[in-house]
């Protein structure tokens, strides 16, 4: 199975991204095979947010390539601009694949639950409101919110709101999955709740990026680990392999000062 | 004790302040009406009714005090107290007089109509001849007129006799618009908005010299009549000393012809009134 | 004292001049909102120049009184022989469209404020999870920021279409024959100003209780998403 011809799921080679003068990703390249869950870890400022964003294009890389399931982003660059995506086509085609859940959830505020789920599906997909309304339930079943259905973002607990937002990214049935610090505007004892869904998610095969502190998740639900240290790569592995044995001095001090 | 000559001293002075202001009548009048009543240079009042009021005080041997007020509220003020006296080329009409008094007339009131040189209207009938409109001559050119402005938009002063006089004549045909001050109609008159204007002849052909009235005439007949009235001082109905004395140097300045002399002085003709 | 029967009177008579008041109203409310809406995209627009170009114009337009901008309409406009031969001579001509060009353009200017106040209460992760789900352009906007702008921006809207129809009084002043006109016109005829205004005052009352009502109306339809807790369970539990 390792050997089927298949693209990578992400295929990143050569990302730089820079704020003015700040440079916040030098030189990123690597890739994730269908299936796997890739936990990127660092601290803050290492740049491991804005690699996830590049992903989908909610940050435009200054260079570099980025493909989802070998399909390249299409970028254009006039001298002395930033570059832009060239093909807004492409870019709903490719963010429909790669989905993201955010930190602080980011609901639409004015739309029940339900409406969330399906908002984009009928209105960027153009799929039937029926299915998408059918597809929806189920998927609220999934991640246990099924009575929330018809309630606005405002009266769920953080817990419910980000397993919502977790449906409402799973809605667009998307190839990849992108988690940027899911649990870190959760109070501590509602992250449990929606790290299991993750771990659900994680069981079935999906592939998932996952920007997290969760040094459990990283360690027991991840295939994969990559830890960034100043916009750049210094530990790259299976989870059992850079926890007990880091090769990089600051990912050794970065575990010893989460606990993990 | 000095203090007490002061104090006694600021109390006199205050009672001749008090009865100085007994004795001094307020009159009212628009400023915005040349030349029967407008403000010069300085912001000074002028005008064939404010040489009058002057020569009328005098008579009178009062000390009057002039004050200009928006037309809009010249005999609500009036009733409010504000002053005694309106002097504001004010017809004296039978719905006027439901509520207020008119002193005898010191004028009678001249309409006419003005329109561009170059428009339809500038060629009425009887154009410049005098024309009661209570007469029986009057009844064919009225009729005349009516067809001619049949439609066509005719700017008057509110709540003045012009506006009266277009209602009662010419209900239904033109198109009448009406405006807070005459300037305002000649203005619109001047860029096209109107095709005529109908207003106190006086102060029509005063206003016409100016250069940006341009182009513009007096046409048809010089209207006088009922609905026109003749011009009066106002006054609160109760105040019957005060209309007592202004009635009398009123037919005194009409009789030894200053209210003439002052009107070819301001009009360049003779709208004193003959009985 | 009041003449109750009077007023009552004039009440009537006064109100032929709604319809032209609620003209008013209408045509500039309506154009003044197309107009407030390109105003406040150029306000939010990232391109400098349109931004300055909006800023001036509301700067303007809230800085000025109205009864100045409608005189510089009316009479100012009409100053000019060369404007009297072009295509907007037949629309400068009517006095109606002189004050309902100035209520516009007016309106525009606050709206504009209004609209742009609304949109920046969009949370900006909201409008993020929009685009990283495929949303752009005019479907973002109708779909997500609209609808959450609408309902921040209602409460002061509604104020300033109240402000509007108080405004149409001013109409009165370039020979409108709105309310404000028609009272005028009747004081003229009957010397009674204090009546006459306590009727054309109750008129724009009522005129403004049932704006206000219907906002309010609008207001509650948008505010599900605040409201629905209770609301729904309750019904739930009696279900």
């Amino acid at each position: 199975m390792m050997n089927a011809p298949l693209a990578p799921a992400v295929k990143i080679s050569g990302l730089e991204k820079s704020y003015g003068a700040y440079k916040v990703l030098h030189s990123i390249s690597f890739s994730a095979n269908q299936g796997e869950v890739v936990s990127i870890l660092g601290a803050s400022g290492s740049g491991k947010s804005t690699l996830l964003r590049c992903i989908n294009m909610l940050e435009v890389p200054d260079a570099g390539e980025i493909s989802i399931h070998g399909e390249s982003y299409r970028l254009t660059q006039r001298s002395g601009f930033a570059p832009r995506v060239a093909d807004p086509k492409q870019l709903l085609r490719l963010r429909s694949q790669a989905t993201m859940v955010f930190q602080s959830f980011n609901l639409w505020s004015h739309l029940t639950i339900l409406e969330n789920l399906i908002e984009a599906p009928v209105h960027v997909q153009k799929r039937k409101r029926a299915e998408c309304v059918a597809e929806a339930e189920a998927l609220l079943e999934r991640v246990g919110i099924a009575d929330k259905r018809d309630f606005y973002p405002a009266h769920l607990s953080g817990g419910q709101q980000q397993r919502a937002a977790i449906a409402r990214a799973l809605a667009m049935r998307p190839k990849i999955m992108l988690f940027d610090e899911p649990t870190s505007a959760l109070d501590p004892e509602l992250v449990a709740e929606v790290l299991k869904v993750m771990r659900d998610l994680a069981a079935e095969g999906r592939t998932m990026l996952v920007v997290t502190h969760e040094m459990g998740f990283a360690r027991d639900v991840s295939n994969r680990v990559l830890f960034l240290h100043k916009g750049l790569i210094e530990e790259d592995g299976h989870p059992e392999q850079v926890f007990s044995n880091p090769k990089s001095e600051r990912f050794r001090q970065f575990i010893s000062k989460h606990n993990a | 004790m000095k203090l007490k000559i002061i104090l006694s001293a600021v109390g006199l002075l205050a009672a001749a302040q008090v009865a100085q202001a007994e004795d001094a009548i307020r009159i009212a009048t628009e400023g915005a009406y040349a030349p029967w009543n407008f403000s010069g240079p300085n912001n000074v009042l002028e005008g064939f009714e404010i040489d009058l009021a002057n020569e009328l005080c005098e008579r009178m041997k009062a000390k009057c005090e002039i004050v200009a007020q928006n037309w809009d509220g010249i005999i609500p003020s009036l009733t409010a107290g504000k002053y005694d006296a309106i002097m504001a080329a004010m017809s004296i009409t039978p719905k006027r007089e439901e509520v207020m008094a008119f002193s005898a007339p010191y004028a009678a009131a001249i309409n006419s109509f003005a329109a561009m040189e170059d428009s339809d209207l500038a060629n009425l009938p009887e154009t410049g001849k005098p024309l009661s409109v209570d007469s029986e001559a009057a009844k064919p050119v009225l009729e005349e007129i009516a067809r001619k402005i049949q439609g066509k938009a005719v700017g008057v002063q509110g709540s003045t006799t012009a506006s009266a006089f277009m209602e009662q004549y010419f209900q239904g045909g033109a198109d009448v618009r009406e405006y807070k001050t005459t300037e305002e109609h000649n203005f619109d008159l001047a860029s096209a908005r109107l095709d005529a204007v109908v207003a106190n002849a006086t102060v029509l052909a005063a206003a016409l010299e100016k250069d940006d009235m341009k182009g513009a005439k007096l046409t048809g007949p010089l209207f006088s009549g009922k609905v026109f009235g003749m011009i009066g001082v106002g006054m609160r109905k109760e105040d019957t000393a005060l209309k007592a004395r202004f009635d009398d140097v009123i037919k005194a300045a009409v009789a030894d012809g200053t209210v003439k002399k002052l009107s070819e002085k301001w009009f360049k003709v003779d709208v004193s009134p003959q009985e | 004292m009041i003449d109750l029967p009077f007023i009552y009177d004039a009440f009537v008579q006064l109100c032929s001049g709604i319809p032209l008041t609620l003209q008013l109203v209408a045509v500039s409310v309506a154009s003044g909102a197309v107009l407030a809406i390109a105003l406040a995209a150029m306000r939010l627009s990232s391109w400098p120049p349109l931004d300055l170009l909006a800023r001036i114009y509301i700067f303007i337009f809230r800085g000025t009184p109205l009864l100045v901008q409608l005189y510089l309409i009316y009479y100012g406009l009409s100053q000019f022989p060369e404007l009297r031969k072009t295509f907007l001579w037949p629309f400068l001509r009517e006095a109606y469209w002189c004050a309902a060009l100035a209520l516009a353009l007016n309106t525009a200017a606050y709206s504009a404020e209004i609209i742009r106040g609304g949109v920046l209460s969009v949370p900006a992760g909201q409008i993020e999870a929009a685009r990283a789900y495929g949303m752009g352009g005019f479907t973002l906007i109708r779909r997500i920021i609209a609808p959450q702008a609408l309902r921040q921006m209602l409460p002061g809207y509604s104020n300033e279409v109240i402000l509007m129809v108080k405004s149409t009084a001013l109409a009165s002043t370039i020979t409108m024959m709105e309310v404000t006109g028609l009272a005028a016109k009747l004081i003229s005829a009957t010397y009674r100003p204090v009546e006459i205004f306590i009727a054309a005052g109750a008129i724009y009352l009522l005129l403004n209780f049932i704006v206000s009502r219907l906002f309010k109306l609008f207001e509650y339809r948008l505010s599900a998403a605040q409201r629905q807790p209770l609301y729904r369970r309750a019904a739930g539990e009696n279900a």
